[in-house]
């Protein structure tokens, strides 16, 4: 849990929770609660507890006005500049780039940049096939790319970058 | 031949774990991984603690907090567990664990079969920590269940009808005189 927990948090925080470590308790809760019914390895433990994450996260989102599709930094243009700043709610140019991806593949690339999964594991937490994963994360990267271009993140996909 | 330039995605995938994972210290993340193994532990009575009472509330974490407390707790486990209790306790004790999955021997019933007592004795169950377990990656906190009173149990009164017994004819009876108590 405590190798998790930071990465629970980070991956909570880009997926727009308003009190990441909340939803942190809430797993850690939930997964006490459920642990004499899992089994397996690390791997399929982490992937366990990422999965109960995962649909915290939905479910949070859920509600029809919130579309889910944006962190909740990105929905917060009401409040002025200042606000934000205070608030320490601006968002950064690298969550910002997260705009252009759909909500799952958002998920995807989320759970594998932030939380470090590995794409099985990925797919074990989002309740996909590893292959569907794959053509969605390729997706999200690609669009990724183009946005990061765009924002002068770097080079253009042309030259040869890799995912 | 012109360098190949790195990719944006791992600028900005770096740029964006460190922004989003906190410097967390493991004290902290324990804590909280402690609370909530916590509030699983006091079951039902975890209301208090808002809405992660709600996960706690569960059948399962019933059934593992009350094996927990009876089994373990309870003259220190083993003699519930071995049999060595009274047997109106074991029997007792016996009836309860049932209803949560475990099964734990019950006296041998001899005939006749003697009046239970009329009150059986409550139980004050003192408080007990269950050591953490680690194994490589995985840390289970400790987990503390709060002491457990259970009040005296009164089983309701017997009544045992009247008895009738058969006719009994007593002969008549007759007492000698005995020498030198004759009457004046």
């Amino acid at each position: 849990m405590r190798e998790i927990g930071p990465t629970l948090v980070g991956y909570a925080r880009a997926r727009g929770v308003d009190d990441p470590e909340d939803l942190m308790q809430d797993v850690f809760l939930a997964a006490a609660s459920r642990l004499e019914s899992f089994t397996g390895d690390w791997k399929a433990f982490r992937s366990w507890v990422f999965s109960i994450a995962y649909r915290q996260v939905i479910n949070r989102y859920r509600a029809p006005d919130r579309p889910g599709a944006l962190p909740a930094m990105l929905l917060d243009g009401a409040r002025s500049p200042e606000d934000q700043v205070v608030g320490g709610v601006i968002a950064s140019e690298a969550l910002q780039a997260l705009e252009v991806l759909t909500p799952v593949e958002r998920d995807v690339v989320l759970l594998r940049v932030v939380a470090g999964l590995e794409t099985d594991e990925v797919a074990s937490t989002v309740g996909k096939r590893r292959g569907n994963v794959r053509v969605i994360q390729t997706r999200a990267l690609a669009k990724l790319r183009e946005e990061l271009v765009r924002r002068g993140y770097g080079s253009h996909p042309d030259d040869g970058m890799t995912a | 031949m012109t360098p190949r330039r790195p990719d944006p995605i791992d600028a900005w995938a770096a740029h964006l774990r460190a922004e989003t994972i906190p410097a967390l210290s493991a004290d902290h993340v324990a804590r909280i991984a402690s609370a909530a193994a916590r509030a699983v532990g006091v079951g039902s009575g975890a209301a208090a603690v808002g809405v992660v009472a709600v996960a706690a509330a569960t059948h399962t974490v019933a059934k593992v907090v009350a094996a927990t407390v009876l089994a373990t707790t309870l003259a220190g486990g083993a003699a519930a567990a071995t049999g060595s209790l009274p047997d109106a306790v074991q029997s007792w004790i016996a009836d309860v664990v049932d209803h949560v999955g475990i099964h734990l021997p019950r006296p041998e019933v001899e005939l006749p079969i003697d009046l239970p007592l009329p009150t059986l004795p409550g139980l004050d169950l003192p408080g007990v920590t269950i050591p953490g377990v680690t194994v490589p990656g995985i840390t289970v906190p400790d987990v503390t269940i709060p002491n457990v009173t259970i009040p005296d149990v009164t089983v309701p009164g017997v009544t045992v009808p009247d008895t009738t017994l058969p006719d009994v004819t007593i002969p008549n009876v007759t007492i000698p005189t005995l020498p030198g108590n004759d009457s004046p």
